[in-house]
C-alpha cells in the first residue's frame, strides 16, 4: 500500500485529481523526501481502541510532516504479527507502528519464537495511555464489582471473560483480577477489542475486560448497553467509573500503554522528524480534545524518556507474562 | 435499558422515510452528486486492476478526502466501495483474473460466458444484480438497521463456527463433476491456511522460517495465481489446438436470461444481506455460498463451470448486498465487520464522527445522507457501467499475444503493488502453476480458495468457542442458532452423500 500504487492510481485519476493528492505544507527538512506515504502499522483489529486513537493522531503527524501516513492494520497473535513486519520494514522512517506495553513484551517469553526484541525498534515516542476496565452488560445481575466477586468466588471456573487477546493488557489485567481477588474466570480470548466488546454486547461472555476508549462509546452513560463496574487504576477518571480500589478491591492498575516505534537503525533526523511531530500531534487542541472524549490520557516524551519507560514495563510485566501462560 | 432515542427511530417509518428524503436532496447537490459520480468511477478503476481491491482503493484515496466537509467526503469514499466492488466483475469476466477477491466465484461462470461470446450479457447481469443486491440492502439498512443490530450481535463465536462449518458443507456445491476432486482441493486450501501465525496463541505454524509467511498466503496473490495466471498457462498451450475467438453474440441479457436471473438475485441479496451483517466474514465468503447455493438449488447443476447465468447473478448480487449490511454494525455499534468498514471508520473519526449508538441521534442528517448516497450511488454505478459494456467487450478482440502480454504485466503490477513486495509475486506465480496443473488433472480451485478463506475463521470461532465452553463441545448443540446451522450442514453433507451414491449407481459419474 506504499509508493508504486499511489503512483500508479495518481496517473490513472488524472490531472485534477493528482493535485489534490500531493497537497499539504511542503517540507522543508531534508526528511521525509516530498511524495512519499508513510505506512503506520496498527498491529490490532480496526476498530479497536489503539485503531482509533492512531487514526486520530496520524493525520496530525501527516500535516506536521508534509507527507500523507497511511494506516494499515496487521491484526493478530497479540500484535506480533504486525510487530514483526514493522521490525522487519526496511529502516528509512517510512513504516512506523503502534505498540502496546504490556501486549508488544510477549517477546519476552521465549515461546512465542519472537522475531524481535526491543534492540529491533528505534523509539520514537508515547501516544497515549488507556485505563483498563471492567465491565459487564447494562442487563446484567451485576450491579457492583462486589456482587461480581462473591458470584465469581462461589462459582469457580463458571463466569466467561472476554479479552482482546492472549497477552493483550485486557488478558493481563484478567490474570492480576483474579490473582488480587482470588476469583477464576473462564477466559475467553478475541482477536482484538473490537470483537470481544461485540461479544460482552451481544451477551456471549459475562464480563469482559476492556481499554476505556474501546469502552467508552458502548457505557450506558453514553447510550450504549454496557455498564461499567470498576477501572483497575489507583486514579480517579473523568467518566464517574470507580475504582477497583474505592470498593474495597486491592488490585494493581494495568493501564495498556501506546506508542510509536520504527524499525532499528532509521537515520537519526527521521526519528528526530518524527518525534517533532507526534509532539506537534499530541499538543493539538484538537487531540487534546479528542483523548479526553474517548478515554486516552496523553503526554509527549523524548526518544530517550520513552526507552526508560519501555525498560520499566519489562521489568514490571514480565512476572506476569509468566502466570498468563498457566 | 430504556434508550428511547435510539429505539425509537425504526418504529417511526414516516419519520425515516423523511430523513431519508433530506438526505436523497442532500446527495443530490451538484457537489455531492460529483463526489458520488468520481468515487464510482475511480471504483470501477480500481476494481479493474487486478490486486487492488476495495481496502486498497479506499485507503489510497482517503488522502484525495481529506479537503472535503465530511459528507462529501463519505459519499465518495462509500462510492468508491460499490465501484470497487463491481469493477472487479469486468477482469473476472473477461480475462479470468478477478479484479478484487470477492469476484473470484465470478470467473467460475463469467469467463465461461465470455469464451461463449457472452460477456456483455454477463457484465450487464452482474451491473443489474449489483444494483438490485446493493439497493435493497440498504433499504434493509433504512429501515431495519437498529433491530437487526441485535441479530448481529446474536452471532457470537458458536454461532459463527456453526454458520462456517454450514458453508464448508456446501463446498460440495463447487465440485465440477467429481465430489473426490472438490474434496482435493477444499482440503490443500484448508492446509495452505494454516501457514503463518496461529491466530490465537500466537505460535508460527510451517513458516520455515521465512518472515513472510508468517502472515499466512495472502488471498488475493492466491487467487490471482490459481485464476489468472493458470488460465493464462492454459490459454498458451491452447493456442496451438488453434480454437478460434467465438463472435460475440449480443450484449443485453435476453428474457430467458433474465428469467433465469431473477431467483439467483433474490436469493443473492438474501443471503448477501445476512452473511453482511455478521461482524467479520468479509465479502468474500457470501459470493462463495451464494454459488455454492445456486448450483445446489439448480435442476441443471451440469451447466454450472459452462457458462450458467445464475453463477454470476446470485454471487455478485450476493457481493454488494453483504457491502451494504456491512455498514449496519458500523453506523450502530461503531465496529467495523471488514477491513473495508474499518477503513470508512476512520475516516468517519477523522471527520469528528465516532460511529456508535449515539450517530443516529447526534447525526442525523450526516447518517441519512450517507445512506442516501447508497442508493444513488448504486444508480450512478447502474448508469455509468452499462454503456461501457460494449467497450469493455470490444478488449476480447485484442490479439492474443498482446492481451496475454498485458494480462500477465497487470497480475504482476497488482501482485507487487499489494505490500511493495516480491514474495506476493512468486506467491501467484507459483499459485498460478498450481491453477494450471489442477485445470489438467481436473480439480476445481474455487474449493480451495473457499476454504483457503474459511479456515483461519473457522479457526478462531472454535477455539473462543471452546474457550467460552471449557472445552464443552455442548455449546454447539445448547445454543438454538448454532444448533439450527449444525443440523443444515449434516442435511446439507447427507443430501449431497445421497446424490453422490445415485450417481454411482446410475453409472454416470465418477465420484
Amino acid at each position: 500500500m506504499r509508493l508504486s500504487r499511489r503512483t500508479l492510481l495518481a496517473g490513472i485519476a488524472g490531472a485534477a485529481l493528482a493535485s489534490a493528492i500531493g497537497s499539504g505544507p511542503a517540507a522543508a527538512q531534508s526528511w521525509p523526501e516530498p511524495g512519499r506515504t508513510i505506512t503506520a502499522i496498527v498491529p490490532f483489529t480496526a476498530g479497536g481502541g489503539t485503531d482509533a486513537f492512531a487514526r486520530r493522531i496520524t493525520p496530525k503527524m501527516s500535516e506536521a510532516l508534509g507527507v500523507p501516513i497511511e494506516v494499515v492494520n496487521r491484526p493478530g497473535a497479540s500484535s506480533q504479527i504486525g510487530m514483526t513486519e514493522l521490525a522487519n520494514a526496511a529502516p528509512d522512517g517510512y513504516t512506523i507502528g503502534f505498540q502496546i506495553f504490556p501486549t508488544s513484551l510477549a517477546y519476552l517469553d521465549p515461546e512465542r519464537q519472537s522475531a524481535y526484541t526491543r534492540d529491533s525498534f528505534t523509539p520514537i515516542g508515547p501516544a497515549f495511555v488507556v485505563e483498563s476496565v471492567l465491565a459487564v452488560r447494562t442487563d446484567s445481575q451485576f450491579e457492583t464489582l462486589g456482587q461480581l466477586v462473591e458470584h465469581a468466588t462461589a462459582n469457580p471456573g463458571v463466569l466467561t471473560a472476554a479479552t482482546p487477546g492472549v497477552l493483550s493488557t485486557g488478558h493481563l489485567a484478567a490474570i492480576g483480577f483474579e490473582q488480587a481477588t482470588g476469583v477464576d474466570f473462564a477466559l475467553v480470548n478475541f482477536q482484538g477489542g473490537g470483537p470481544s466488546v461485540t461479544a460482552t454486547l451481544g451477551g456471549h461472555v459475562a464480563v469482559g475486560f476492556f481499554a476505556m476508549n474501546e469502552l467508552l462509546p458502548q457505557l450506558e452513560s453514553r447510550g450504549g448497553q454496557l455498564r461499567a463496574l470498576a477501572v483497575l487504576s489507583d486514579q480517579d477518571n473523568p467518566y464517574e467509573v470507580p475504582t477497583a480500589v474505592s470498593q474495597g478491591f486491592d488490585v494493581p492498575s494495568y493501564a495498556p500503554d501506546v506508542g510509536i516505534v520504527a524499525p532499528a537503525g532509521i537515520p537519526a533526523e527521521a526519528q528526530a522528524a518524527l518525534s517533532e511531530a507526534l509532539k506537534a500531534a499530541l499538543e493539538d487542541p484538537e487531540i487534546i480534545a479528542a483523548a479526553a472524549d474517548t478515554g486516552n490520557s496523553i503526554g509527549w516524551e523524548s526518544p530517550e524518556d520513552y526507552t526508560a519507560r519501555w525498560i520499566e514495563a519489562e521489568e514490571r510485566y514480565a512476572p506476569l507474562i509468566e502466570l498468563a501462560k498457566q | 435499558m430504556a434508550h428511547p432515542d435510539t429505539r425509537d427511530i425504526p418504529k417511526a417509518t414516516v419519520e425515516t422515510l423523511h430523513l431519508l428524503f433530506e438526505g436523497i436532496l442532500t446527495v443530490l447537490q451538484p457537489g455531492n452528486l460529483l463526489f458520488a459520480f468520481l468515487g464510482c468511477l475511480l471504483g470501477t478503476m480500481i476494481g479493474v486492476l487486478p490486486g487492488i481491491g476495495p481496502a486498497a482503493g479506499i485507503a489510497i484515496l482517503i488522502p484525495v478526502t481529506s479537503g472535503m466537509d465530511a459528507t462529501g467526503a463519505i459519499i465518495m469514499l462509500a462510492a468508491i466501495y460499490y465501484g470497487v466492488m463491481y469493477g472487479g466483475t469486468i477482469t473476472s469476466v473477461l480475462i479470468n483474473t478477478p479484479g478484487e477477491a470477492a469476484s473470484a466465484v465470478t470467473c467460475l461462470d463469467g469467463y465461461q460466458m465470455a469464451k461463449r461470446g457472452r460477456a456483455g450479457v454477463a457484465l450487464s447481469i452482474a451491473a443489474i444484480g449489483s444494483f438490485i443486491g446493493g439497493t435493497f440492502a440498504t433499504f434493509g439498512l433504512v429501515f431495519l438497521a437498529l433491530p437487526l443490530t441485535g441479530l448481529a450481535l446474536a452471532f457470537g463465536p458458536p454461532e459463527i463456527f456453526a454458520l462456517l462449518v454450514f458453508g464448508l458443507s456446501l463446498v460440495t456445491g463447487l465440485a465440477s463433476k467429481s465430489l473426490v476432486r472438490a474434496l482435493i482441493a477444499a482440503i490443500i486450501g484448508m492446509l495452505i491456511a494454516q501457514v503463518g501465525i496461529d491466530p490465537v496463541l500466537g505460535a508460527p505454524r510451517f513458516t520455515f522460517g521465512i518472515t513472510e509467511l508468517l502472515d499466512g498466503f495472502g488471498i488475493v496473490p492466491v487467487v490471482m495465481g490459481l485464476f489468472g495466471i493458470g488460465e493464462l498457462l492454459s490459454s498458451v498451450e491452447a493456442r496451438y489446438r488453434n480454437k478460434p475467438t467465438p463472435a460475440v453474440r449480443g450484449l443485453l441479457p435476453s428474457p430467458t436470461d433474465f428469467r433465469a436471473s431473477a431467483a439467483p438475485i433474490a436469493r443473492g441479496t438474501g443471503l448477501g444481506f445476512v452473511l453482511g451483517l455478521v461482524p467479520g466474514i468479509g465479502t468474500i465468503v457470501p459470493t462463495f455460498l451464494s454459488y455454492a447455493l445456486e448450483r445446489r438449488l439448480s435442476r441443471t447443476p451440469e451447466r454450472f463451470g459452462q457458462g450458467a447465468i445464475e453463477g454470476v447473478a446470485g454471487p455478485e448480487t450476493a457481493n454488494n448486498a453483504s457491502a451494504a449490511a456491512s455498514l449496519i454494525p458500523l453506523f450502530t455499534l461503531g465496529i467495523p465487520g471488514s477491513a473495508v468498514t474499518a477503513l470508512l471508520l476512520g475516516a468517519f473519526m477523522v471527520k469528528g464522527l465516532t460511529p456508535g449508538p449515539a450517530l443516529f441521534v447526534e447525526q442525523p442528517a450526516f447518517v441519512w445522507a450517507i445512506i442516501a448516497s447508497l442508493l444513488v450511488g448504486n444508480l450512478i454505478l447502474l448508469v455509468l457501467n452499462l454503456p461501457f459494456i460494449p467497450v469493455w467487450v470490444s478488449l476480447l478482440r485484442v490479439p492474443r499475444a498482446i492481451m496475454l502480454s498485458a494480462i500477465l504485466c497487470f497480475c504482476i503490477l497488482g501482485a507487487y503493488s499489494l505490500n511493495n513486495s516480491t514474495f506476493d509475486v512468486i506467491v501467484m506465480l507459483g499459485f498460478g502453476i498450481v491453477g494450471y496443473l489442477f485445470n489438467k488433472l481436473d480439480i476445481p480451485v474455487a474449493p480451495l480458495v473457499l476454504t483457503l478463506v474459511l479456515t483461519p475463521l473457522l479457526e478462531a470461532a472454535l477455539r473462543q468457542s471452546l474457550e467460552m465452553s471449557v472445552g464443552n463441545f455442548m455449546i454447539f448443540v445448547n445454543r438454538p442458532i448454532a444448533l439450527g446451522f449444525i443440523v443444515l450442514a449434516i442435511a446439507s453433507i447427507a443430501l449431497s452423500a445421497l446424490n453422490s451414491v445415485r450417481h454411482l449407481r446410475g453409472g454416470g459419474s465418477e465420484i
